[in-house]
């Protein structure tokens, strides 16, 4: 076989499955044939993809073969630590993924491979010999005969790459070790500014091997707790959390804290809110992002925008426990936004809720921390630099800049949201992975039943011994102030709580009714009496609009205009014996009285008779200029489209020169082609268009392809094309 | 964890106890240690966890173990994991630093080397200390025990004191068990204490806190200081140390305005000590005029800002606090713990009223309705003469009378706080009248004869908060108080708390002008009372 496209072309449909299943990304948009998925498959795009969903083992593997130059399991063995059955287990899934090639003379690690994983793989650094430089006889010796701080440094270089920068100062205490290195021929001096790690010494200093040993491999590794004790943990965490985005939402109800113009929330606003309800800053921020996610929170597009609670709130109070918890949880799960993100370049803030908070890498961290969890025996409860070790494991490239900070925030937060208890995957945290309906009827059975019993006291408090049922919630929502939560709710009643109530429309006996339903014991006397007192002041004083009014100290003459008939569509409402008042403005209820006789006179803001306004003037309509274009004769557009039609049907008529059938392919698996031919010296069948769009057809020798361009021969001539202007490469014979 | 336990864990550090649970009691005597109770009204009492309450429990011997297993044990629902381990580390705290007597050497010493170089930074700590002995150890000058004690608690890195305490000059003081004997919780608050070395003791107004001290005293055998608000208060101690201990005239002093007696147990009122002339204390030798054993430190809520000064000096001798609640309206809490000591004990007041040692109580707020203009000249009013313009409202007096009437031929007190008020309620009631003014010889006459029943209505002012033994008062009418001082309530139900011979109900009335702020000062007040467990109720003056 001469190529990846050939290779290709002879596997087996299990392996053509298995292969776009490793590589989604050459399934999509679907190719149109086998060669142009195999063309695809070398694009730099797609092999740097792959190379990057790589988890430790496998990367290390590839690595091996660019650093020997073989794919012989058993050359490659040492260099992992493994045994050769599990090396060559790790070559196989790596052919299967199209990252080495089958060819006549066995496998092989295709160019774009090397290319990805850059000229020093494995962080290890070309041989003495490529560099010209010749390695202490006794290397273990030279090593054991360095000073600490050299080999502190020199174990710094294995691990970071094969270079490093001389330090500025060569008579400081780092720079005197490295010339203690160079000196004795450890490492190599390519110029002055640098210093290189032969790649026997990396080695030598690595133990001999590329891999480190998979973490938690041994069994004590991960703390364990009983998987019971993790639920419960989780079941409290997971109630609270609830609970505790009911009493936010309150309070941002009460606040309607304004949308920043970056779309954020305010930092004072965000303390406020934290402050009320008892929380530092990161907690309030990630229960904000969750009312977001679960929709219960959202700008309101106003013209002064603020925050509000959205309609889904009531939907979601309604809900059982259980199943409000996962409406949070499941849209935090899928979730592009976190709640800490790595700080701005500039130094700033992140706003909580702004655009700010999207970081699209923490989607997949957040799902792998919880797969990495789930795979591990239930109850075990690695610590934060564990999960960090294994997540690296497993996606050893795709650390994201500011990965530490973002992954023990996440942890936190499946502490916080009960995914997680005292560090392990809960039972239901578990499930939510996969079916989060299931999920919430699982810790439907763990969450203690709703009560539906309320204890009031002569202190004026009423203490609910559970998590209320929503009826009941409702009600102390609109009639008391959240005191303390947390198993048990306590609520206190007092004048403005009570006022509240009455203000949405409950009177006192309903209200006391209403409490006495829920409670097994008589309402306190001193509740009841603040209940009706404050019944008994409520709406005392009137507030209310009105258009405009009418008085008069002639109380009769009112009360005829009050039974006028004609009168009757000014809505005129007696406030007072001599004052009346109607929705409609002044100047239609000084017209309409005066049509029925009456001699009405107009007063002023200051409540002196004043003149009848006159009409306020307006500008007067702005004429916008309009631009003339004289319209092209249509015989010269016509002309010009048949020239067109001509000339396309020329080049249909074009007579065939030999050339085959060029497939169109798009830029990156034309360039992938031509690279491959370029490296074998082959020359290739080109599609190019030119600057009128017809194309030529040719057969094109091409030595480099470089930033967009090809470079090559055509009939010997050195010719340059423009990679967008290649609609197809077929790679001759 | 029982899912049906009787204690709810919240997620504020307040551990809801629910009273008529069947497990109610071994709850309460689980968190007991180290919860302050803070409420105690019909269903739920409220206890809090604080970091002062997990000291105090860390001195009385408790680890966190014990303290997690309580509030696990015992809770309905799963604990919080944050709150268990926010308990493990503030118990951790304690005891990393010790105060330690070596030979003659007051030592702090350490298990803990970065928490020693933390405090020896502080600056208000540096000055306390002298040479360091070892990176672990370092010299206190003894007589910055208590202040250094005070500033390491506000640190957070309380000391563990066990230096120990001065035996004192021996004093023979025995208890006269003559027909008496110690109730089980006045024994149990003396074993506290004696126990924990100092500390407080709290009990409500009428439960007999005299006697712990007298008992402390017998236990300690010891020369004795007792500081006390008053000079009534002050004779009131003698008396009932004559009563009930071996102790004779001339063995007990009385160091107050008027007399300067230095014996073997001396009473000595807070204003004398802290009577300053020309920038010194000139009565301040007394706290080293005799080697004493014991100093007890009546009504410590009370105490004085100079005292604490003056406590802080005091820390090798054995110091108990006596009070009706700790609540202190200064917030002085924390004062009080690393100065004379944690609380040792404490009794919901229902409970010592359910053994039958306090009297039940019936509390009442009577509303009164301001005429149209009183209610006009109050809202012209300014602020600061708004309170005295509604509690000092003429309408008042009638409903007083009402009061008074229904409860004719009972020992009845009115109790009030402006003097133009109580003179007025005196002359249309035809009632004594003591105020600050009444010299303490007619003062005492007029007590004696509300004791003996030749008078059973007494019109007092403030001098009624504190100390006054009225024995036998079963009604008490508040008219008008210091805005909202819980307290004050407190000290004025206990007025009506001492138990009756008959068993009468106590009532105990507070008049208030509706719609004004004195009922809002009401209202802060009560919230006292039902946090105690005594309901109360609102009646229009009309309804009486």
């Amino acid at each position: 076989m001469r190529s990846l496209a050939e290779d290709i072309r002879h596997r087996t449909d299990e392996e053509l499955v298995a292969l776009l299943e490793l590589r989604p990304d050459l399934a999509r948009p679907q190719p149109a044939d086998l060669t142009a998925l195999a063309a695809r498959a070398s694009t730099r795009a797609s092999t740097a993809r792959a190379v990057d969903h790589l988890d430790l083992p496998h990367l290390a593997a590839l690595q091996a073969c660019a650093i020997t130059g073989t794919t012989d399991a058993m050359a490659i063995a040492p260099l992992l630590g493994m045994d050769e059955g599990s090396t060559a287990a790790l070559l196989q899934d790596l052919t299967t993924a199209a990252l080495l090639w089958r060819s006549s003379e066995g496998t092989l690690l295709s160019r774009t491979v090397s290319d990805v994983l850059g000229p020093h793989p494995a962080g290890l650094g070309p041989t003495a010999e490529t560099v010209g430089h010749s390695l202490p006889r006794d290397l273990p010796g030279a090593l054991e005969r360095l000073t600490a701080q050299e080999r502190q440094i020199l174990e710094r270089i294995a691990r970071h790459g094969p270079s490093a920068a001389v330090p500025a100062d060569p008579e400081g205490r780092a720079g005197q070790a490295v010339t203690g290195l160079i000196d004795a021929g450890l490492v190599v001096a390519p110029d002055a500014q640098h210093v290189l790690l032969p790649r026997e010494v990396g080695l030598l200093v690595r133990g001999g091997r590329i891999l480190d040993p998979a973490p938690g491999t041994d069994a004590a590794s991960a703390r364990a707790l009983d998987p019971d004790d993790a639920d419960s943990a989780a079941t409290a965490s997971a109630t609270e959390v609830v609970a505790l985005v009911d009493e936010l939402l309150d309070r941002v109800d009460d606040l309607r804290p304004r949308v920043l113009r970056s779309g954020g929330l305010a930092v004072r606003d965000l303390r406020n809110l934290a402050g009320r309800v008892d929380l530092d800053e990161a907690s309030a921020t990630f229960l904000l992002e969750l009312a977001l996610g679960a929709g219960l929170l959202g700008d309101d597009h106003a013209l002064e925008p603020t925050w509000r609670l959205t309609t889904t709130v009531d939907e979601w109070r309604a809900l059982p426990p259980a199943s409000r918890w996962v409406g949070l949880s499941g849209p935090w799960l899928r979730s592009l936004r976190a709640s800490v993100v790595p700080a701005p370049e500039d130094g700033g803030r992140v706003n909580a809720l702004s655009e700010g908070l999207v970081w699209p890498p923490v989607r997949a961290l957040r799902r792998e921390l919880l797969e990495i969890l789930a795979d591990l025996p239930p109850g075990s409860s690695p610590d934060g630099a564990e999960m960090m070790e294994r997540l690296r494991h497993g996606r050893p490239r795709r650390m994201p800049h500011g990965a530490d900070e973002a992954v023990a925030a996440l942890l936190r937060e499946g502490e916080q949201l009960g995914v997680t208890g005292r560090g392990a995957l809960g039972s239901f945290g578990r499930l939510l992975l996969s079916d989060e309906v299931a999920a919430g009827h699982l810790l439907e059975t763990l969450v203690p039943e709703p009560v539906d019993r309320l204890l009031l006291q002569a202190d004026l408090t009423a203490v609910v011994p559970g998590t209320p049922v929503p009826e009941l919630a409702a009600l102390l929502r609109r009639s008391a102030t959240l005191e303390s939560r947390g198993g048990a709710s306590v609520h206190r009643f007092t004048e403005t709580s009570l006022r509240s109530a009455l203000d949405s429309g409950w009177t006192a006996d309903e209200l006391l009714e209403t409490l006495a339903r829920f409670s097994p014991s008589p309402v306190p006397q001193p509740l009841d009496y603040l209940v009706r007192d404050v019944a008994r002041r409520h709406g005392q004083l009137r507030v209310g609009s009105a258009g405009s009014y009418l008085r008069s100290d002639d109380s009769t003459h009112l009360e005829a205009l009050l039974t006028h008939r004609d009168l009757s569509h000014l809505q005129l409402r007696q406030l007072a014996p001599t004052v009346l008042v109607s929705p409609v403005g002044p100047t239609v209820l000084l017209e309409s009285l005066r049509e029925v006789g009456a001699v009405p006179a107009l007063e002023g803001s200051g409540g002196v008779v004043a003149s009848k306004p006159a009409a306020p003037r307006i500008t007067p309509r702005r004429e916008r200029p309009v631009t003339e274009v004289a319209p092209e004769p249509s015989t010269e557009v016509l002309a010009r489209l048949r020239e067109g039609e001509a000339r396309a049907d020329k080049q249909r008529n074009t007579p065939h020169d030999g050339a085959p059938t060029i497939p169109a392919l798009d830029p990156a698996s034309s360039s992938a082609l031509l690279r491959e031919a370029a490296a074998d010296r082959l020359p290739v069948w080109l599609g190019v268009t030119d600057a009128v769009g017809s194309t030529r057809r040719f057969v094109f020798h091409p030595t480099t392809v470089d930033g967009g361009r090809i470079i090559g021969e055509v009939d010997g001539q050195p010719q340059v094309f423009s990679l967008h202007r290649i609609t197809g490469v077929v790679i001759e014979g | 964890m029982a899912l049906d336990g009787a204690l709810i864990v919240q997620s504020d550090k307040t551990l809801l106890l629910e009273v008529d649970h069947e497990r109610s009691a071994d709850a309460r005597r689980a968190i007991a240690p180290f919860a302050e109770l803070e409420r105690a009204p019909e269903h739920i009492h409220t206890y809090r966890v604080t970091p002062l309450g997990l000291w105090n429990a860390r001195a009385a011997g408790h680890d966190a173990e014990q303290v997690v297993n309580a509030l696990i044990t015992h809770s309905r629902y799963p604990v919080p994991q944050a709150l268990l381990v926010d308990i493990a580390e503030t118990m951790d705290r304690y005891g990393r630093l010790v105060l330690e007597k070596d030979g003659e050497q007051l030592i702090l010493r350490t298990t803990d080397r970065a928490v020693l170089t933390e405090v020896m930074r502080h600056k208000k700590i540096t000055p306390l200390l002298g040479e360091m002995l070892s990176p672990d150890e370092v010299v206190v000058h003894p007589s910055e025990r208590g202040t250094l004690k005070q500033e390491l608690l506000k640190v957070g890195w309380p000391a563990e004191d066990r230096a120990g305490y001065v035996d004192g000059e021996a004093h023979p003081i025995d208890l006269l068990e003559d027909g008496w004997s110690l109730r089980p919780y006045q024994q149990q608050a003396v074993d506290g204490f004696w126990d924990g070395g100092s500390g407080v003791v709290v009990l409500p107004c009428g439960a007999g806190k005299t006697l712990v001290g007298a008992a402390a005293m017998a236990a300690a055998k010891a020369t004795t200081l007792i500081l006390v608000t008053n000079t009534v208060s002050a004779r009131q101690w003698k008396q009932e140390l004559l009563q009930r201990t071996t102790l004779t005239e001339e063995e007990i002093g009385e160091y107050s305005g008027a007399r300067k007696e230095i014996r073997p147990v001396t009473i000595a009122t807070y204003q004398v000590l802290t009577l300053k002339r020309k920038g010194i204390y000139p009565h301040l030798d007394l706290l080293d005029a005799r080697d004493w054993g014991l100093v007890v430190y009546d009504e410590v809520h009370l105490l004085p800002a100079p005292i604490f000064r003056m406590t802080a000096d005091l820390q090798a001798r054995r110091r108990l606090g006596l009070t009706a609640t700790l609540v202190r309206e200064d917030g002085r809490e924390a004062d009080v713990f690393s100065l004379i000591g944690p609380k040792r004990f404490d009794a919901p007041w229902k409970d010592i009223e359910a053994q039958g040692y306090i009297a039940p109580a019936d509390c009442v707020e009577v509303r009164v309705t301001l005429t149209d203009a009183e209610r006009m000249a109050y809202a012209t009013a300014e602020a600061e003469d708004r309170y005295r313009l509604a509690s000092c409202s003429p309408v008042k007096l009638g409903v007083v009378r009402t009061i008074v009437d229904q409860h004719r031929g009972e020992p009845t007190l009115v109790i009030g706080q402006y003097l133009d008020q109580l003179h007025e309620l005196a002359e249309q009631l035809d009632a004594d009248l003591i105020t600050g003014e009444t010299p303490v010889k007619q003062r005492q006459e007029l007590f004696a004869d509300f004791r003996e029943g030749r008078s059973n209505l007494l019109v007092v002012s403030k001098v009624a908060n504190f100390s006054v033994d009225l024995p036998e008062a079963s009604v008490a009418v508040q008219v008008s108080g210091t805005f909202g001082s819980r307290q004050e309530e407190a000290q004025r139900l206990g007025r009506v708390l001492r138990p009756k011979e008959d068993g009468r109900t106590a009532h105990f009335y507070t008049v208030v002008t509706r719609d004004t702020v004195d009922a809002e000062f009401a209202s802060h007040r009560q919230r006292f009372l039902a946090e105690q467990g005594y309901a109360y109720r609102i009646l229009d003056a009309d309804d009486l």
